[in-house]
């Protein structure tokens, strides 16, 4: 694990705001479909999906390029609209709306704000947002000696660590994570995966995580949904205790399974 | 040895703060200029034509001395900023229309092209033939010639605002008022700063130049009194006055603006120049 990573001995270090909490939301998608109106004619890049999360769950949606795991996340996160069904997030508990938290595949900063100012931006409607909160979730990431700094001022894995603080400021019910460590070089990814694993055992949050990458969807999640032709046609339990160890035995059993499992869909 | 290693032994004897330092080196530009007017004018006998820099500097000194400079330098002033202001207003505008719709982008581009190629001296005649020597002359040719820079600045920067931070705007709910404000603005004010910063200064070159056609007092007006009754150093020392008050604004005003306008360039070690 990082050595900058801040460090936390119990959840309520990592709590961010003054007020509750909202723990971990669940996600319900049905029937959701998506087409898109072309010169060809009409080409529908999903049909029929229906996946239910439980909170706190740390979910991959795996495929390749084009399968339409982008236009999935923009539908779950309200970007795009769909074509046919819903997608529904819900607190196990209470009524209340459900935040989302998004991390990019690139960090999406104001290049005129500092640190603390990009995450400042978000917070337009928290009444009980005070730079305190801006800081602490920058301490969550290890970035506790760059508050008032600008993102060129910063290398690619701490913009992407800026990026992460952001969501995790708003105190999401779900994070939705866009392929966020696909731009950034291994030994920098692999430290930032370390990171968001240690970050999600202690706020246990919703993650709908996109990748393209087998190692990383086994690495990260507990279950791995598989994207292709239109449909979701691999839904798999993650068997492995964490952490885990990218040279196990175990690991690279349950990565082949997955690899043949992936691409059983061409066959 | 190669020539280049030759230039840096001969760089390396040399202080370091007189090649690195941009106040030093503005300070020895302007000694240069200085010194090779001089010895032109001294050692080819031609301050008749050319004066001398001394020459230049005693009639500046007796003119800032008399109180004969205010008039027509708050004249010039005046002018200047009523056609900036005008500049701004309309640069500006134009500029978002054009950034933002497409319609407005075709129906304008080819005027802001004339704009940009359009002569000064024919802005300078003609407000000069139909506002007639009044105020009004030299500041609508310093906006119809200045205008055109600010308005293609501004449409450049409204359509190189970075869609992806729109999105994320919008992923995370924030109004459209604040996106516009921490976003939009934000995102042309480098094209906008220099932009407006290039209209000024062309602001002043035409107020000058109108104020020769068509003025009753103004910098440009005392130049070509002087131009009249031939003299030189008359003509020099008006100019020089013009050249220091350029300087004093762009040093003094618009780079101390820049600055604070712009810290988080300054911070990262990027600068204006590449926002043009």
């Amino acid at each position: 694990m990082s050595s900058d990573m801040a460090k936390a001995d119990n959840k309520e270090a990592f709590q961010l705001s003054e007020s509750k909490p909202t723990g971990a939301a669940s996600i319900h998608i049905g029937n959701l479909a998506k087409t898109f109106d072309t010169a060809e004619g009409t080409e529908e890049v999903f049909s029929d999906i229906n996946i239910d999360i439980e909170p706190g769950t740390f979910v991959c949606l795996l495929g390749k390029s084009g399968s339409g795991k982008s236009t999935m996340l923009n539908i779950v996160s309200d970007v795009l609209e769909p074509t046919e069904g819903r997608v529904r997030f819900e607190y196990p508990s209470d009524e209340e709306d459900v935040t989302l938290g998004h991390v990019f595949q690139d960090p999406r900063l104001l290049p005129w704000n500092t640190c603390v100012g990009n995450i400042e931006y978000v917070h337009e409607n928290n009444p009980d947002y005070t730079n305190e909160l801006a800081r602490r979730s920058l301490d969550l990431v290890g970035l506790s000696d760059h508050y008032d700094k600008y993102p060129t001022q910063l290398s690619g894995g701490q913009r992407q660590r800026v990026g992460i603080a952001r969501a995790l400021s708003t105190d999401p019910g779900v994070l939705l994570m866009d392929e966020p460590f696909s731009n950034l070089d291994e030994i920098t990814a692999e430290n930032l995966r370390d990171e968001l694993l240690d970050i999600w055992s202690q706020l246990n949050k919703t993650v709908f995580f996109i990748t393209h990458d087998m190692t990383e969807a086994i690495q990260l999640c507990d279950r791995i949904l598989m994207l292709g032709q239109g449909r979701i046609y691999a839904d798999l339990e993650n068997p492995l205790d964490r952490p885990r160890r990218l040279d196990s035995d175990a690991f690279l059993k349950f990565r082949q399974k997955a690899v043949d499992k992936f691409h059983s869909i061409e066959e | 040895m190669s020539i280049k290693s030759s230039q840096n032994r001969i760089i390396g004897t040399i202080p370091e703060f007189l090649y690195t330092d941009t106040r030093v080196i503005f300070i020895e530009s302007i000694t240069a200029v200085l010194v090779v007017w001089a010895l032109v004018a001294r050692g080819l006998d031609m301050t008749g034509t050319i004066a001398s820099p001394l020459i230049i500097a005693e009639s500046t000194y007796a003119l800032l001395m008399s109180s004969d400079w205010v008039i027509h330098f708050t004249a010039t002033i005046r002018r200047v900023i009523y056609g900036f202001i005008l500049t701004t207003i309309i640069g500006t505008t134009v500029g978002i229309v054009m950034g933002m719709s497409d319609f407005c982008e075709y129906a304008l581009q080819d005027y802001i092209t004339i704009g940009l190629a359009m002569p000064s001296l024919f802005a300078a005649i003609f407000a000069a033939m139909w506002f007639g020597i009044s105020d009004i002359t030299p500041m609508v040719a310093g906006t119809v010639i200045a205008f055109p820079f600010l308005a293609q600045n501004v449409y450049e920067g409204v359509h190189n605002i970075d869609n992806r931070l729109l999105m994320m705007s919008s992923s995370f709910d924030v109004s459209r008022k604040r996106v516009i404000r921490r976003v939009v603005f934000q995102g042309v004010l480098p094209q906008w700063f220099a932009g407006a910063r290039y209209s000024f200064a062309i602001c002043w070159k035409i107020t000058t130049l109108a104020e020769l056609v068509a003025a009753s007092n103004g910098i440009g007006y005392m130049i070509e009194l002087h131009l009249n009754a031939l003299s030189l150093s008359g003509v020099l020392t008006w100019t020089a006055l013009f050249t220091i008050t350029i300087l004093i604004v762009e040093y003094g005003i618009l780079q101390q603006i820049e600055k604070r306008v712009f810290d988080w360039r300054q911070e990262s070690g990027m600068n204006m120049m590449g926002a043009a």
